[in-house]
């Protein structure tokens, strides 16, 4: 006890004398950005814990229907049916409910049905019930980082984004079992799977990485590219896709990494680097940004021809990506958070959902969406409705 | 001893004359700051104008020493402080600002540190590493052994060390801030302090790696 006296005193005439003035120009800068910014309405500011259904409303392309309804039938329909029509179409609107879970989560992934979150703050994954929210076993792992990092061959495997082990957690015994690999070092916090073979990137400053049967539980392969710069963020098309371009002379963009033969190498050209990726149907989908900035370019990658098109633009740096049979759902996490969904066969933006709040994690039970909310320990269901 | 302005129950026909100018009641600070607080919830710009002359070095002080890093806890000072303007129309009691804007500065602060946390993680293991006894005769001298110890803590075991053991707050008020049970938050400070004595012993152990 005379230790934790010394200590909790030495701490507070330390943190006493950490200096306690904001800039000379914070004041100005504030009062400019406060200006600017407009105050949004009650019902957008949620409380922890609240459900909050937002309001029905309906789009702007269903009152464009419901207008071009109006000037063709007016005459013989009648304003009241009319309204009862428009009223129709929007009534499935996307239905947003919140979960307390107890800690801070990030990660989200979707396994055996469950939803499974890992927690920041206590280093432990929630197993969450879809259906009520209710966190229905809680695994510790002790270690960061708890990204979720993928899913494959049964089970959640989870880097430590430090040195430590990459992590297996079997959902049937709800067990965490460290996976120790030769040669590891900090490994990266994403783990993309194609079928039950994973792309682990065990050093990412060496550009090392493996090829992980997770059925068998042996590395099957080994590569060694530089300079690799970054992550394999992607599996797919018989191909690991990895960041290129942040070392020496190389262009900005992606690589690509045939699964068979590693020194088949093709590096694909994209204006921004890329984030995260995801094959659906016959191409892969890949966020590409740069941390910090207010741009990402969303891309669409051919495998046969190993072109990147620039397919839509948004605001800011990190997407996260899910997908919902031909649909790809991209969560923009900086507050206000909002869903886009886009349809991969069309390359349209077809509905745009404003969660609030700040998220990060995203995943998806296979209908619904699920986000982890900053700083509120909640997870986010959304059904996006029509 | 605050002068109380009402009417004086006297006749003001016999009332003798007095060279005494009655000065108006002057607010006590909370009523100020909940004057401020609704007419700023009105969209008055002005009033929230004083409540950021009211907040802002209070604020910033919190997020300097969460997040160890100047300028990180000026930009999260003022996207709190923005923030709060945007939303306070959502605040149901004026009573509650101090609350209020704590939670949302605190916030602010994970939203800097899951993007550092992304690049390289350092951590304590806190059951990797065997404590020992440090002599407890001696305490800590070296402030840089804190401050780089400190700097080991995970953002929320900072948070609370910080509402705690700087700004004085109650297990209760930490759990409103945070919108914890106060069960967690006692818990929390347990372990963040035992982290913290970890980050120590890890420090004076020469050679050793710390994660």
């Amino acid at each position: 006890m005379t230790q934790d006296r010394d200590l909790t005193r030495d701490l507070e005439h330390w943190l006493e004398d950490v200096p306690s003035s904001a800039p000379a120009m914070s004041r100005a800068t504030i009062r400019g950005r406060v200006r600017e910014t407009r105050q949004r309405p009650p019902w957008l500011v949620r409380e922890r814990g609240e459900p909050y259904v937002r309001p029905p409303r309906v789009s702007g392309r269903m009152l464009f229907v419901g207008f071009t309804i109006l000037a063709l039938t007016g005459a013989t329909i009648g304003l009241a049916s009319l309204g009862g029509q428009v009223g129709l179409r929007a009534a499935r609107s996307p239905e947003i409910t919140a979960f307390p879970v107890e800690g801070q989560p990030l990660g989200m992934a979707y396994l055996s049905g469950s939803v499974w979150a890992g927690m920041t703050d206590t280093l432990a994954v929630a197993r969450i019930d879809p259906a009520t929210g209710v966190s229905t076993n809680v695994l510790s792992l002790g270690r960061n980082c708890v990204a979720m990092g993928g899913v494959g061959a049964g089970a959640l495997w989870e880097s430590t984004c430090q040195a430590g082990p990459l992590v297996r957690i079997d959902p049937a015994t709800n067990t965490p079992r460290a996976v120790p690999i030769e040669g590891q070092g900090q490994v990266a916090a994403t783990i993309p799977f194609e079928g039950d073979v994973a792309w682990i990137t065990i050093d990412a400053d060496a550009g090392t990485f493996v090829r992980y049967d997770a059925s068998a539980g042996e590395v099957i392969s080994r590569g060694d590219i530089e300079p690799l710069g970054g992550a394999v963020f992607a599996a797919g098309f018989g191909s690991g896709w990895g960041v290129n371009g942040f070392g020496g002379d190389e262009p900005l963009g992606m690589i690509r990494i045939d699964a068979e033969n590693h020194a088949d190498v093709t590096r694909i050209e994209t204006e921004l680097p890329p984030v995260f990726g995801v094959p659906i149907g016959d191409a892969l989908w890949v966020v590409t940004g740069i941390e910090g900035t207010d741009r990402a370019v969303l891309v669409r990658v051919d495998p046969d021809t190993n072109t990147a098109t620039p397919v839509l633009e948004f605001g800011f740096w990190e997407l996260h990506m899910a997908v919902i049979g031909t649909d790809l759902w991209l969560l923009d996490g900086s507050e206000p958070a909002t869903l886009h969904r886009v349809d991969t066969r069309t390359n349209e933006i077809t509905q745009t959902i404003s969660v609030g709040g700040e998220a990060n994690g995203l995943t998806t039970d296979g209908e619904r969406l699920w986000l982890s909310l900053l700083g509120a320990q909640e997870v986010v269901r959304v059904d996006p409705g029509d | 001893m605050a002068v109380i302005a009402r009417p004086l129950a006297v006749d003001h026909a016999r009332r003798p004359r007095l060279n005494v100018v009655a000065a108006p009641t002057p607010p006590s600070p909370a009523m100020t700051q909940r004057l401020l607080v609704v007419s700023a919830a009105q969209g008055d710009p002005e009033a929230f104008d004083a409540l950021v002359e009211r907040w802002l070095d209070r604020l910033f002080a919190v997020a300097y020493r969460i997040l160890q890093d100047h300028d990180a806890a000026d930009d999260a000072t003022q996207d709190a402080l923005v923030i709060a303007w945007r939303d306070i129309r959502g605040l149901r009691d004026p009573d509650r600002f101090d609350a209020w804007i704590h939670r949302l500065l605190v916030r602010i602060c994970y939203r800097h540190a899951v993007k550092r946390r992304r690049e390289f993680v350092r951590l304590v293991d806190v059951d990797g590493i065997e404590l020992g006894r440090p002599d407890t005769t001696n305490t800590i001298a070296d402030r840089d052994l804190l401050e780089r110890a400190f700097q080991r803590l995970t953002l929320e075991q900072r948070s609370v060390l910080v509402l705690h053991h700087y700004l004085g707050r109650s297990h209760a008020e930490i759990g409103d801030i945070l919108q914890l049970p106060e069960g967690t938050v006692a818990s929390r400070l347990h372990y963040a302090l035992k982290a913290l004595r970890a980050a120590l012993a890890a420090d004076e152990r020469p050679g050793r790696p710390v994660r």
